[in-house]
């Protein structure tokens, strides 16, 4: 997500253009990597309002230091970053502050009342660890690299390796208790 | 799960083979393995569904939902707010060292004067401190000689040894070039002290210019000495003074090299120069002619500057004197009237200069001899010729002061481009007259830009500081 297409400037020069002071430039970025900020930010807050809020207010936030981005070419890395921070803050000041759900605890799905359509995937989702979700959405939706994840939360590679394949199995063990419990 | 059989590390190798982060041997144990045990392919199947599924809900939630239009606004709204504040502070960095220079300025025409006026009124105070002490000097050499002041033209000589102080002579604001500020009163040129009706009122010494006329030199005023011997400062000449015309030029003329100050114009410098130099020739055609110069005054400070020469000459060479004057540029004006005392004048000068020669002979010939009788002699003798000197130099300023005489004064007003008299070299004048007035005006421009930015240096690098700390700053 977030590639432009081949006709459109690359995240560089819309940077350059932004810095400038060319407003425009800065709202091809903003169309550009909207989508999947706002998912994130939905799936790390799970409140589509406030995950509107943080994430106008992380690109306002970013257009104002823009001019500290030292690699334009990580435009996207950064911007999540923010997002990130963003999100967390809001989770902070929120009270009282969300229960994390555990997947072991969960409830048997057998032992518990479903209706027929079942919980929605995101709702399923939203029941993962906040950390699982933190990686999952730089993995999947963000296209960040190990390394990239390793700079962003300030670990090292080998531990993003390591919890990135934790998360893998909590996804599938999440999606396979859905299957199971729908059918 | 089948993927539930798969050890943990064949598990983590999968997991990053599937995510592309394996390096080039971790791929190649990858493939061996998912070539070896279907489980593996499984696995990275199922990875792969998991993966689509999940950015699938996660994206799907938010289609549709567009929140530029409140970023844009925003950013719009802080970009107008920076353009301004950009502004402004372009603006201030312009405006604040001009505030600075102006508040600068304006403290230093309010401060300068009061400075100024506080110097000279101690100045002034230091001058009012020597006229009593020369006039206690003339008191006590009138007891001397029979109640008589000094002769006008060398009193200062006469007064010295009563004095023993020739710094007294000098006026704190006075040209220090000059080396005397103060005249004595020609009213009263070796006058008895018992003639002066009133002592109180009488003007004695006052302070003068380098021409001898009174100099209102202590914020419009002067200090002038009273035959009582007190002094006070006045603000207006005082009636029945009549101006000194004995003020020497210090050695060299009128050391006009000295005198010139920056603040004359490049070509009034040229005219100042030109006009000392007719001075000096007009005084040598005088003397060409047989006559003598009574007064020759140069007032550098008008415009134009101007030269005037009073001199006499036989009445028979007066039409001579005038034509060669008038060769030189000078307007001269004759008088002849009465008695021709200018060769009486002549050999009362040469009188004067063998009796000076003889009185120094003498008393050389006391201190070197080494018997007591002779050297008394001598020194009665030299006194004698002393006072045959001072009885000449009164014959020499009766016939000076006489008006029955051929008397020729001429004006020299003409601005003349002549180049400048030898000795000026060095001086601004000679650098203005070497290179021409263009030079002179440069150099002007050079000085009033040096002057600016002497102004302009303080708060432009206060600004600087500013700038640079506030630039350390952000960075930091």
């Amino acid at each position: 997500m977030g590639a432009g297409t081949a006709l459109a400037s690359s995240d560089p020069e819309l940077v350059r253009r932004a810095r400038a002071g060319d407003t425009a430039a800065f709202g091809e970025l903003v169309a550009r990597y909207q989508r999947s900020a706002l998912a994130t930010a939905r799936h790390l807050v799970g409140d589509i309002e406030a995950a509107k809020d943080a994430t106008q207010e992380a690109f306002i936030e970013a257009y104002r230091n823009l001019s500290s981005l030292d690699d334009p070419r990580r435009f996207s890395q950064w911007l999540y970053g923010i997002l990130r921070n963003r999100c967390r803050r809001y989770l902070r000041g929120r009270r009282p502050p969300p229960a994390e759900v555990d997947v072991d605890r969960i409830p048997d799905p057998a032992s518990t009342p479903v209706a027929d359509s079942g919980p929605s995937p995101i709702d399923l989702l939203d029941r993962l660890p906040s950390a699982t979700r933190e990686l999952l959405t730089a993995r999947y939706v963000h296209d960040m690299s190990y390394a990239e994840m390793a700079r962003a939360f300030g670990t090292t590679v080998g531990t993003v390796r390591v919890k990135c394949c934790h998360a893998r199995r909590e996804l599938r063990e999440a999606f396979a208790a859905a299957e199971g419990g729908a059918t | 799960m089948a993927t539930k059989d798969l050890p943990e590390e064949v598990e983590f190798l999968l997991s990053a083979y599937a995510d592309g982060e394996c390096d080039a041997d971790e791929s190649a144990r990858a493939r061996t393995l998912l070539a070896e045990d279907p489980v593996g392919g499984e696995y990275l199947s199922r990875a792969q569904t998991d993966r689509d599924a999940y950015v699938r809900a996660v994206v799907n939630e938010v289609e549709g939902i567009d929140v530029s239009a409140g970023v844009m606004s925003a950013v719009r709204e802080h970009a107008a707010r920076s353009e301004r504040h950009r502004r402004e502070i372009r603006w201030r960095r312009v405006t604040a060292p001009l505030a600075a220079a102006a508040l600068l300025t304006l403290i230093a025409a309010i401060l300068f004067p009061v400075f100024g006026k506080s110097r000279e009124k101690a100045r002034q105070t230091s001058c009012l401190s020597n006229v009593p002490q020369i006039m206690t000097g003339m008191l006590a050499y009138a007891d001397d000689y029979d109640g008589c002041l000094p002769d006008a033209r060398d009193w200062q000589r006469r007064v010295q040894p009563y004095l023993k102080n020739e710094q007294i002579l000098e006026c704190p604001s006075g040209d220090p070039k000059m080396g005397r500020s103060y005249a004595m009163n020609r009213q009263w040129s070796g006058a008895k002290l018992g003639s002066i009706p009133d002592k109180g009122t009488a003007v004695i010494i006052y302070e003068a210019d380098d021409t001898g006329a009174p100099a209102l030199r202590h914020n419009g005023g002067m200090n002038v000495g009273f035959a009582d011997g007190h002094a006070k400062m006045v603000r207006e000449v005082p009636p029945g003074l009549v101006p000194s015309t004995s003020m020497k030029p210090p050695s060299g003329g009128y050391g006009l090299a000295e005198e010139l100050k920056l603040s004359y114009e490049a070509q009034s410098e040229v005219w100042v120069a030109s006009v000392h130099e007719a001075v000096l020739g007009a005084e040598q055609a005088v003397q060409d002619e047989g006559g003598f110069v009574l007064a020759s005054r140069l007032q550098a400070t008008a415009d134009p500057p101007k030269g005037e020469v009073v001199c006499r000459v036989p009445r028979e060479r007066v039409g001579d004197a005038v034509n060669a004057l008038g060769a030189l540029g000078w307007v001269a004006t004759r008088e002849i009237a009465g008695e021709d005392l200018t060769a009486r004048y002549l050999t009362a000068q040469r009188t004067l200069s063998t009796d000076q020669a003889r009185e120094e002979r003498l008393r050389e010939s006391a201190k070197a001899t080494k018997r007591p009788e002779q050297a008394s002699a001598d020194r009665v003798k030299a006194d004698e010729a002393r006072k045959a000197q001072d009885n000449t130099r009164g014959e020499l300023f009766n016939i000076a002061s006489a008006t029955e005489l051929a008397t020729v004064s001429a004006r020299f007003l003409q601005r003349s481009e002549a180049p400048l008299p030898k000795g000026l070299s060095g001086t601004w004048a000679g650098a203005a007259s070497a290179a021409g007035s263009s030079l002179g005006w440069l150099l002007q421009v050079c000085v009033w830009l040096l002057f600016f930015a002497w102004l302009w240096a303080p708060p432009l690098a206060i600004a600087w500081l500013v700038r640079r700390r506030c630039r350390t700053r952000r960075s930091g």
